[in-house]
């Protein structure tokens, strides 16, 4: 027992010595390795700000070999891989170390960017979704709105603009009242289409910040837009006021067109829900403004028929023979006092305003003035 | 009370084992010395990793690329010292380690010396820090076991627990080289001893055990390889591991034959020109390096983890592939110290990962990745080059971690194997033993060697049979009846308790003799009394015929019991029909 125990003790000594030994060894040998490992990262930083994704690869992979759990440098040679050109090797490189961490939402929404640039639209938007619901290390809020948008684009540059548009309210919906959100938002949904929840957004925008130029000619263009020719030149003739403080002569001249259209619009707009004086107003002065148009396009396919009959014995077309039956059924109703009298008949002059703006443009080409801003009204839908 | 009296066959075995080979000391002190083994052996292993690290950096710089001189110079120069110091210092540290280490046990009962060992240190942290395409793992295994050979010698042991601690330290080096205890265990028990035996078992995996703790304690808990994602979700994939297997097996066949044929061709030259080949190979290995190809140089875990994770493409893996089986054949042949198994797991992660490549560029449809292919290859060449299947599909599967990969890495590593085993009889490991004028056990034969059972001898039982509750004076009336029972050499006794007693004919006649007619106390007295508590052993049909030997010093035959009836005789055993079984083999 003696003898065992006085070897065990021996044994015992010996292995705390050389365990010692080991760990001293061991520490000053990963204090060489973190050093060497820190320089190739910095040079692989370095490449990689420089565009010198490659370099940066080579310089990455080296000092992983000297720090493989650096996680840092292992999302930095996924970043160079997929800058160099290297998507399927980043692919692969991310799903590694998306194994340890599948809800990461960095690792998601690179893979999801990796395998949009391979086309997999289904993986892209799978990481996406992935990325929005996963865990992010900072501001968390903001990192999955951004990614949310992104998603949003992505689907817009696909051709799918209504769930472009659902991603985009959903993450308006979630975001704090902030003037520039609102104005990105607003941009966002006008490029896919839903300009009426564009033209809420800026307005939200105004709210905040009032005297914005940029909140305020947006809302003011989307209004437009809209056919609210009325709030468009109330908050366009806002922004032109802003814009003369700033000196820029160019925005200034085509705020101030926007403006002068939309104030003329409002004059000539023949809409349901003016007052019935107004209206008749405005349908009668729409009424000779197309009348003219009609006969000016008339004439023109005369004069032009009149030079070739000679040889072919051209006519009217049968849509202009059309109208200007209507115009002269219309004309035997002549007069304000009709019109007045009359709520079908203003329909039917609006209706017979607005096809002839349409045709005329279609058969002489496309007016100027006050036809062409009539011919906005008829191709703009009715305001909700 | 009763299993006192009815050893059965084989704890009777064990017991006369322990008595007359290993002392009381040695069993108190054997478990617990294997823990320090593994501690010591790992230890060890940390700082031999660290000084081909170390090594590396120092001689071929902290990134080496094509076109680096110090790629020709560093190998070169180190083959030049690593020949002279082979020659002069250490002459016994040529080679991987795992043929030194078997021969340790079979031959030089377990001694393995302090010097082999230091030696096979520094030579081969010096060779493949300096881009000799060698690993550490083999080296590690006979460091292991030159800790278990000096610790045991130093404590005392008997020759017999000497011979037996080669193995555990083995499997303490392997486990902390390779970080996966199960796949040392498995290859040392595949490969070193060549059998599961209860005696080493437990201290193999004590030491191995220990030796990870200490690894991990350093290094991290971390996997050697970072292992992507790896489903099946095709099971047409399978095809595409089946040409894998195939495809292992043939380079494993090519690997060897490489070797096989280099190798004596080498040793066969002039002495001035086996102290030049080492640098002449380092000069090879690092001309592959300057011109392209620097993953060939160490080890080349940094290139298994890219092939892994897709990143190389097609061609180059094959390229790698094929430069990888030259620069190792030139590596190990020039007699540089050094292991086989790294470059192994190159060649087969190499090999899957451009069958990987290929499924993607032509099967688009099929989603098998790259990563599981690399995985699955790395196991078909340890299954198909160095024959170990079972420790091939284990240490897939821990070196992974995803139970998932089983099925493709048991079609994969069958298929190479058998490719292998048919194209190549002889195991490498063995081919360079026979090179070397030696003759160790060949695992892979013992493993196929059938064991008798006493079935194979049995016979029907030929003697007289008697009851052992009936009376002394009814039995021997009974044999006095018969001229069979009178001459008969020995006598079955059924004991009412449902065991046997088989006595000698000589036995029987002296217990008869003495009863007379006269006395009625002694003839009511049944036999089984007469013949008192000891009864022949307990034994069943399906045990090895062996270990019926010891038993025929003290029965004349023995009566084999179905495991299902108590008492119920199969048949009987004699050591004329156990004889003849083994002589008509």
């Amino acid at each position: 027992m003696l003898r065992d125990g006085a070897t065990f003790a021996v044994l015992c000594v010996a292995t705390s010595a050389l365990f010692g030994l080991t760990l001293f060894l061991f520490r000053t040998f990963q204090s060489h390795r973190e050093g060497l490992g820190e320089q190739w990262s910095a040079r692989g930083r370095a490449a990689l700000h420089d565009g010198k994704a490659a370099d940066a690869v080579d310089d990455f992979r080296t000092a992983l070999s000297f720090e493989p759990n650096d996680r840092n440098d292992q999302l930095m040679m996924a970043q160079a891989l997929a800058a160099s050109g290297r998507t399927d090797e980043a692919v692969n490189y991310f799903l590694g170390l998306w194994e340890a961490r599948p809800g990461d939402g960095l690792l998601n929404v690179q893979l999801a960017r990796l395998l949009r640039r391979k086309g997999d639209r289904a993986g892209a938007v799978n990481y996406y979704r992935a990325a929005i619901f996963g865990s992010w290390e900072g501001d968390g809020v903001q990192r999955r709105r951004e990614t949310r948008l992104e998603l949003a684009d992505y689907l817009a540059s696909q051709g799918d603009q209504a769930n472009a548009r659902r991603e985009i309210l959903i993450a308006a919906g979630n975001a704090p009242e902030r003037e520039d959100l609102e104005l990105a938002f607003g941009d966002k949904l006008r490029a896919v289409g839903d300009t009426a929840d564009a033209l809420t957004y800026y307005q939200k925008a105004i709210q905040d910040d009032p005297v914005r130029e940029t909140a305020l000619e947006r809302a003011g263009r989307a209004a437009y837009s809209l056919g609210k020719y009325s709030d468009a030149a109330s908050l366009l003739q806002r922004a032109v006021t802003k814009a003369k403080k700033k000196n820029d002569a160019n925005k200034l001249a085509e705020l101030t067109t926007l403006v002068a259209n939309s104030q003329r619009l409002v004059a000539l707009n023949p809409s349901r829900e003016l007052p019935a004086v107004e209206r008749t107003e405005h349908l009668e002065a729409a009424r000779a403004i197309a009348q003219r148009r009609m006969q000016g396009c008339v004439a023109q396919i005369s004069g032009a028929a009149a030079g070739q009959r000679q040889a072919r014995g051209a006519a009217l077309p049968p849509d202009m023979l059309t109208l200007k039956a209507r115009w002269a059924s219309v004309a035997r109703n002549d007069g304000r006092a009709a019109l007045e009298r009359d709520a079908a008949l203003e329909d039917t002059v609006m209706a017979l305003v607005f096809d002839t703006e349409r045709e005329t443009a279609h058969v002489c080409g496309q007016p100027q003035g006050d036809d062409a801003l009539l011919l906005m009204l008829a191709r703009t839908p009715a305001p909700q | 009370m009763a299993m006192a009296t009815q050893p059965t066959i084989s704890g009777a075995a064990e017991a006369t084992t322990a008595t007359s080979i290993s002392p009381a000391r040695e069993e108190r002190v054997f478990l617990l010395l294997s823990i320090f083994i593994g501690i010591i052996s790992g230890l060890l292993v940390v700082s031999f990793r660290m000084a081909i690290e170390w090594l590396s950096v120092l001689l071929l710089g902290s990134a080496p690329a094509p076109h680096q001189w110090r790629l020709l110079v560093a190998p070169s120069c180190a083959g030049l010292v690593i020949a002279v110091l082979t020659r002069y210092v250490f002459p016994q540290v040529r080679g991987s380690g795992v043929n030194q280490t078997k021969a340790a046990l079979y031959i030089h009962n377990g001694y393995i010396s302090i010097r082999t060992m230091i030696g096979k240190f520094l030579l081969a942290s010096f060779a493949i820090g300096s881009g000799y395409s060698l690993g550490p793992e083999d080296p590690s295994l006979q460091i292991g076991a030159g800790v278990a050979s000096f610790i045991s010698r130093r404590v005392g042991l008997s020759r017999e627990r000497l011979r037996i601690f080669a193995p555990v330290g083995a499997a303490a080096g392997l486990a902390a080289a390779f970080n996966a205890p199960i796949s040392a265990i498995l290859f040392v028990i595949e490969e070193v001893i060549g059998q599961w035996t209860s005696a080493v078992l437990g201290s193999i995996v004590l030491s191995a055990v220990a030796a990870v703790v200490v690894a991990r304690w350093f290094w991290g808990a971390e996997p050697m390889f970072r292992i992507p994602s790896v489903t099946l979700r095709d099971p047409r994939e399978l095809m595409a591991y089946t040409v894998l297997g195939i495809v292992g097996g043939v380079a494993s066949l090519v690997f060897a034959k490489s070797l096989g044929t280099l190798r004596p061709l080498l040793r066969r030259q002039a002495e001035w020109f086996q102290m030049l080949q080492p640098a002449l190979a380092g000069l090879l290995v690092g001309g592959i390096g300057y011109f392209g190809l620097p993953e060939v140089m160490g080890a080349g875990y940094g290139a298994i983890d890219q092939a892994m994770h897709g990143q190389f493409a097609f061609k180059m893996l094959l390229l790698l592939a094929a430069f990888k089986i030259i620069a190792t054949t030139v590596s190990f042949s020039s007699g540089t110290p050094g292991g086989m198994f790294a470059p192994t797991l190159f060649v087969g992660a190499m090999l899957g990962a451009s069958i990987g490549s290929f499924e993607k560029m032509f099967f688009p449809s099929l989603t098998g990745s790259i990563g599981s292919y690399a995985l699955v290859g790395m196991g078909v060449l340890f299954a198909a080059f160095l024959r170990a299947p079972l420790t091939s599909v284990f240490m897939v599967l821990e070196v992974s971690g995803n139970y998932s990969i089983i099925l493709p890495v048991i079609l994969a590593n069958t298929i190479a194997y058998l490719i292998s085993r048919t194209l190549q009889p002889v195991p490498v490991f063995e081919l360079f033993t026979h090179q070397d004028g030696l003759y160790l056990p060949s695992m892979e034969e013992q493993r196929e060697e059938s064991e008798l059972h006493f079935e194979d001898a049995l016979q029907p039982p030929t003697v007289p049979i008697v009851e052992g509750k009936e009376s002394l004076w009814a039995i021997k009336a009974s044999v006095a009846e018969s001229e069979e029972a009178r001459q008969a050499t020995a006598f079955l006794v059924r004991c009412s308790d449902g065991l046997w007693y088989a006595a000698r004919g000589e036995e029987m006649r002296e217990v008869l003799e003495v009863v007379t007619a006269g006395d009625a106390v002694e003839a009511k007295e049944c036999l089984e009394q007469r013949l008192g508590p000891e009864r022949t052993p307990l034994i069943f049909p399906d045990q090895q015929l062996s270990s019926a030997l010891p038993y025929f010093k003290r029965w004349p035959l023995l009566p084999v019991s179905n495991r299902a009836m108590r008492g119920a005789l199969e048949g009987v055993l004699t050591l004329d029909d156990v004889l003849k079984r083994y002589q008509g083999r």
